[in-house]
Parts: structure tokens; sequence; C-alpha cells
């Protein structure tokens, strides 16, 4: 009914972006980016169904890859339900540097994603990469540190076997155990589902209380990066196909290396 | 290994078992599978939490509350605890049954209630739920709209995870709540959650349900880049927080564009209901947990404003009618109703225009609230109520002549008239 004094619309929500920074550099090329990309997909179409679904927040999806120099799939976040993602090809360098930059530019209400006009929730960054930077990305670190973004946002880096620098991506995560080592690509594809699914759902979970505050102790809810690390682990501990998963600094499954494809 | 694999049999603490057909979904605490348990379909909840896993006194408060039993019909209530085994545990539950939609289906606007009648029946029942649930001494702590599913035909309501559900002040889960629903003392982290962080988490659902936005998510609450950000939702949601209504403080009303429902609902529903949102959410109700409104309460007045919601005698559509605002347009045709008479009876007073239903819980305190008692009905231009409950209704005329009024029959709509419901009921007048 048209002019029904009753009627409503959906009760707006909050944005979450959900970014994924990929490493596209030559090392990647083969059965780790066709898996990548493979699993991304597949994952999207959960983290869209999620949003659908989600009461709390819409999530929108951005996707940087960094090789020789770092570029957006797309120019502006897009809605998780009808995200295409395009298959990333691997060559180049790891200008890991030059993607922290690309990143920050984009954390920005003024002139970056981060202007949804029903508001933001903190967004979710994940960070795949196989070696460690070509470039220099230490400045480039210290700058986004600054960003307020940055700092509320949930950071997971899947490390993409042993060659991958950990404590680079521990730097970047600002905490160890949220850098996740694979090993195979069953593993990979799998701790991508993981990672975007449990990152989706920390804005419209119930939480723990315990956390503290940046500037004091008093016990309030825990930040999203804490809910979604906990999450993290609780499904990697009670999953026994992630048992050749290291979190954190575990080097238990360090040299099961193999890159072999399907 | 907390994960179970089709086709494992489960021991219960009850001495039976159940077994794993497949996996319904999965959630933050464990996984749910659907099982065969005594031949029929039911679901086990099966954690995969450490904490929980490993504590104690949750497994012997979930034994508890299998044993105590459900407080009321709308909870899907834990029925039997797995034994320890495969690393973990569990409770079976029954099955939800078809035709029930999340409550955040109806935030999202994916599926709407098919009347105001099922939309306020909803709210009722939730809080008769709510209160059974805490006259045992029990507190909910994790309330939220996941876990609500509700019938948008009839308003019927389910309410399900009750695991965390254990006696008021004692935490069994070390969950705090969902963020916009959480009382502002556990977002100040002062307690865990409560009966009266329930009251709060309460009153934020039936103003969901009610005027579908959230009630302190106005222009303030915009104002704020990230509302996850603790600090942020510390200020948002904590002590600070502001209703959007206050009517002592309009730093937070809603937005034109953003929050269009409560500003197109708000003058719609009854002034009572306002009220008691306003004094629920109130700055000294935001301070002082105990100045909340309780279920109880919410079911006296969603019980009046049920019977507030009829037929326009003017264009026979429905709209509220309210004794204390005469002049106040039908939403349909905009024109005031003809003055009506009133049945004050006990707390509540009936509008006596064509089709009302009196019910039987509103004149004599009985607990079901759908049993009708009698019903306004029009005849050659003249209102009268018709007896349709089981007992004799005694009318004292104004000369002090009474009358009996059985079943099947009727008296007629007019001021002065006084009734006595049955034996053990209330007495009302006609105003």
């Amino acid at each position: 009914m048209a002019n029904d004094p009753f009627a409503v619309e959906a009760i707006t929500r909050r944005v979450m972006p959900l970014i994924f920074m990929v490493d596209t550099s030559g090392s990647m090329g083969g059965a780790k980016i066709a898996a990548l990309n493979t699993a991304v997909r597949e994952s999207l179409n959960e983290v869209g169904e999620i949003s659908k679904n989600n009461s709390d927040a819409q999530i929108k999806v951005g996707a940087l890859e960094f090789s020789s120099d770092a570029q957006w799939m797309y120019p502006q976040l897009e809605d998780s339900e009808s995200f295409k993602w395009q298959d990333l090809q691997a060559g180049g360098l790891t200008s890991f540097g030059a993607a922290i930059n690309e990143l920050n530019n984009k954390l920005s209400q003024s002139h970056g994603f981060m202007s949804e006009p029903s508001g933001m929730r903190a967004p979710a960054i994940i960070l795949l990469s196989d070696g460690e930077p070509t470039d220099e990305y230490k400045h480039a670190l210290e700058k986004i540190k600054g960003n307020n973004w940055f700092k509320i946002a949930v950071k997971v880096a899947i490390a993409i076997g042993d060659d991958a620098n950990k404590d680079i991506l521990a730097e970047f995560t600002g905490n160890i155990e949220a850098v996740i080592t694979v090993h195979n690509i069953d593993q990979l594809k799998k701790i991508i589902r993981v990672v975007s699914v449990t990152s989706s759902m920390v804005t419209s979970r119930s939480t723990p209380v315990g956390g503290s505050t940046s500037n004091g102790t008093t016990p309030v809810v825990a930040d999203p990066q804490t809910q979604a690390i906990d999450g993290i682990q609780g499904t990697i501990d009670s999953n026994p196909t992630l048992t050749g998963v290291d979190q954190g600094p575990s080097t238990t499954n360090a040299g099961t290396d193999d890159w072999s494809g399907w | 290994m907390s994960e179970l694999k089709t086709g494992t049999t489960v021991r219960l603490t009850n001495g039976r078992t159940c077994k794993v057909k497949k996996e319904l979904g999965r959630g933050g605490q464990g996984i749910v599978y659907a099982v065969d348990y005594g031949g029929k379909d039911h679901a086990l909840k099966w954690y995969t939490a450490p904490g929980i896993i490993n504590s104690k006194a949750f497994y012997k408060n979930l034994n508890n509350n299998v044993n105590a039993g459900t407080p009321a019909p709308n909870f899907i209530w834990p029925i039997a605890v797995a034994e320890s085994q495969s690393g973990s545990y569990g409770y079976v539950m029954a099955i939800r049954p078809k035709g029930y939609e999340e409550m955040g289906q109806f935030i999202l606007n994916h599926v709407q209630f098919d009347n105001v009648h099922a939309q306020l029946n909803a709210c009722l029942q939730v809080s008769t739920a709510f209160q059974k649930l805490h006259i045992r001494g029990l507190s909910y702590q994790d309330m939220n709209d996941g876990n609500f599913f509700i019938n948008p035909k009839t308003g019927d309501v389910l309410i399900c995870d009750n695991d965390n559900v254990a006696p008021d002040g004692v935490s069994i889960s070390g969950i705090g709540g969902k963020a916009g629903y959480m009382a502002p003392e556990i977002v100040e982290g002062k307690t865990m959650p409560n009966k009266y962080t329930d009251y709060f988490s309460l009153a934020v659902c039936l103003f969901i349900l009610i005027y579908m936005n959230r009630p302190f998510e106005g222009q303030w609450y915009l104002s704020c880049p990230c509302d996850n950000n603790p600090e942020m939702a510390r200020k948002l949601n904590g002590f600070s927080s502001v209703f959007i209504m206050d009517p002592t403080d309009a730093k937070n009303r809603p937005v034109r564009g953003v929050h269009n429902n409560v500003i197109k609902r708000w003058g719609i529903y009854p002034a009572l209901l306002a009220n008691a949102f306003c004094k629920t959410f109130s700055k000294e109700a935001i301070n002082n947990p105990t100045q909340r409104l309780m279920d109880k309460q919410w079911h006296n007045i969603l019980l009046q404003i049920r019977s507030m919601y009829v037929k326009c005698p003017n264009c026979g559509k429905e709209t509220f009618l309210d004794a204390q605002q005469m002049n106040k347009p039908c939403i349909w045709c905009q024109k005031p109703a003809p003055a009506f008479n009133v049945l004050k009876v006990g707390r509540f007073s009936i509008p006596l225009v064509a089709s009302q239903t009196i019910f039987d819980c509103q004149v004599t305190g009985q607990n079901d609230y759908d049993l009708k008692a009698g019903e306004v009905i029009a005849k050659n231009g003249q209102l009268g109520i018709m007896n349709t409950s089981a007992y004799p209704w005694t009318v004292t005329l104004p000369d002090n002549s009474s009358k009996v009024v059985n079943n099947g029959s009727g008296m007629p709509v007019r001021a002065g008239l006084k009734i006595k419901f049955g034996n053990q009921g209330d007495s009302g007048e006609i105003i």
C-alpha cells in the first residue's frame, strides 16, 4: 500500500569494509595465485550471504594487489553481495610499502572509503603474502600506524609458506597471533574462508567482556581485532583439517610446504 | 578436536543417546547439528569455544536448566545435556518449526508483520516470556535480535540460545552481550549481565520491533565515524548514551533520510507507549537500572495498547484511539473519532467502539491474554457489549438496581453502568 502510514524501510546499517591486500609478486605464480583467486571468490559468496542477513552492518569489499606497484581492483568499495572478483595475475616485485601507502590513502573519511552516509564499522584487512618486501616499507608502515582507521581495524595476515616473512607481517598486524601460516593449497583455501568469514562476523557477535581501553584497565568489550583473532583461533583449534596450519609464532609445521598444485 | 561427524552417537546424561544427522550452522560458541533423538528430529548445540568446554560451572548450570524445565513455551529450552565426549559437550533442543523468521529479517525489512495485531502480539509474548523467566530468579544475559524467531503472520515468538540463562547475578559464560542491546553498565564494565540489564535489552528489542529504528542511534550516534571502536562504543552505548527521543536532550534525534521509520511511527502509536520508552531510556534509568520498566510493566502497557488499536468509527480502518487524546486524528482518514465511551477496569481503559474485544486477562487478571471475555457490537446504531466469557456479569445501574448478563447475552454501552465480572473478577465502570 503506497500510503500505508505503517510502511517502513530497512533499518540503516553501518558499512564494514573487508579489504583484501594481496601480494601478486612473481613468486605467487602458478598454483598459489590460482588457489587464492578461487578461494577468495568462493569466500565472497559466503561473505555476501552473511552481509545480506546481517542486521547490524553491510559488508563492502575492497581489493588491493601489489607487485611492482600497488593498485585497487575497483576505485571504491563494492557491496559484497554483488562483488565480482577479477582473477589476479602474479609477476614482478613485492612493493609492500607502496601498498601500505595506497591503503593509508583510502582509510580516510574525507578522501577515501570511510565516508558512507550511514557510518562505518571498523574495517577488516586481510593481507596475503608469500615473501618479503622488495621496497622500503618501514616509513609507510610508521605512517599508517598513525591512521585511526588502521589502528582500530581487524588486521590478519596469511603467510603463504615458510618463505613469508612472518615478522614483517606481524609488524603490519600489530600482533603475531594475527599471522597465520599455511603450507599447502588446501590450507590456503580453507584459511582464506575462515579468516574472511570470521572477520565479517565480528560486527554482529555477542562479545565477551574483559578487554581494556587503550588508556586504562577498566574491563570493557574487547576490540574487534581481539575478537577476530579469538574467533579464528577457535575455528583452527576445533577443525581437524586445519592442524597443519601455524598460528602466531608457532613453527610446528615448518618445512611441510607443498605448493605442487591441486 | 570437538567437531562431530555425521552418524556419531552422542551419549546424554539422562541415559539416552542422539545421533548426528548433519550440520545446521555454526557460531562463536559452537556448532548446531540436526540429530535424531527419540525417533524425532532435534537440534544439538555442540560447543567449540574452549572457555565453555572447560567450564564446569557452565556444564552444571546447563544441567540445572534442563532439570528445571522451560519457564514458558516460547523458549527453545535445553531438554537434555550430552555427557562430555570427543573433547566437548552440548545440549539437545527442539528444532525451530517452519514459519518463523529471525528478528534480523524484520530489521532488514526482508519480512514484515502482517499487521499491527501480530506486531503487538510478538511484543507481548516477548515481555511475558521474560517475566516468567525472571520470576524464577533467572536472568537471560545476552538478549539481542539473534535470539528471537517470530512468526510474521501471528506474532508468535520463539526464543533460542538459552544456554546463558543462569541465576540472576551469576555470570556463567563471560559474555557481555551484543553492541546496541547491552545495558550501559555492562558497556562501562561496571557489572556483568543481570535481570536489570535484561530489562534494558528487552526495551531495546521492543523499541525496534515497534518503531523499526534503534533507540540510541540518532544524529549524535551517526556523527561518530566508527561505532565499534571500543572507546567510541563506550561513549555511545555507556552512561553517556542518549535516547533518540529523550524529551530533555535533543542532541541524538533521528535524522530524516536515515531514521525515517521512527520519525513516521513515533506519533502513530499511543503516547502511553512513547512515555514508557522515554522513562525506561531516560538518563535516570540509564544510570540507575532500578528505574527501568520491568517486563510485567511492559506486559500491562502492551495489553492496554492492544485495546487501543481498533476500527476507526469514521472510516472503519484500524487506528489507535486514545481516551486521553480524543482529538488525535485517525491515521487513515485524518479525522478525530466521535466521542466514545470507555470501560475502566483495573488498570485498563478500553475504548468501547464497534468490534472491540474485551479480554479475560483485563477483567479477571488471569494469565491467558488471548482469552476473550466480551465483544462490542453495533446494532441499529447502538453499541452493546456481548458476554462471550464463561461467567456471568453483574451490571449495576445508576439507580443501584442490578441485572445479570450471561454468556451469549448483551448489555448496552452506557456511561454510569458498573460491571462485576464473575465472582473472582474485577469491577469495571463505563465512563
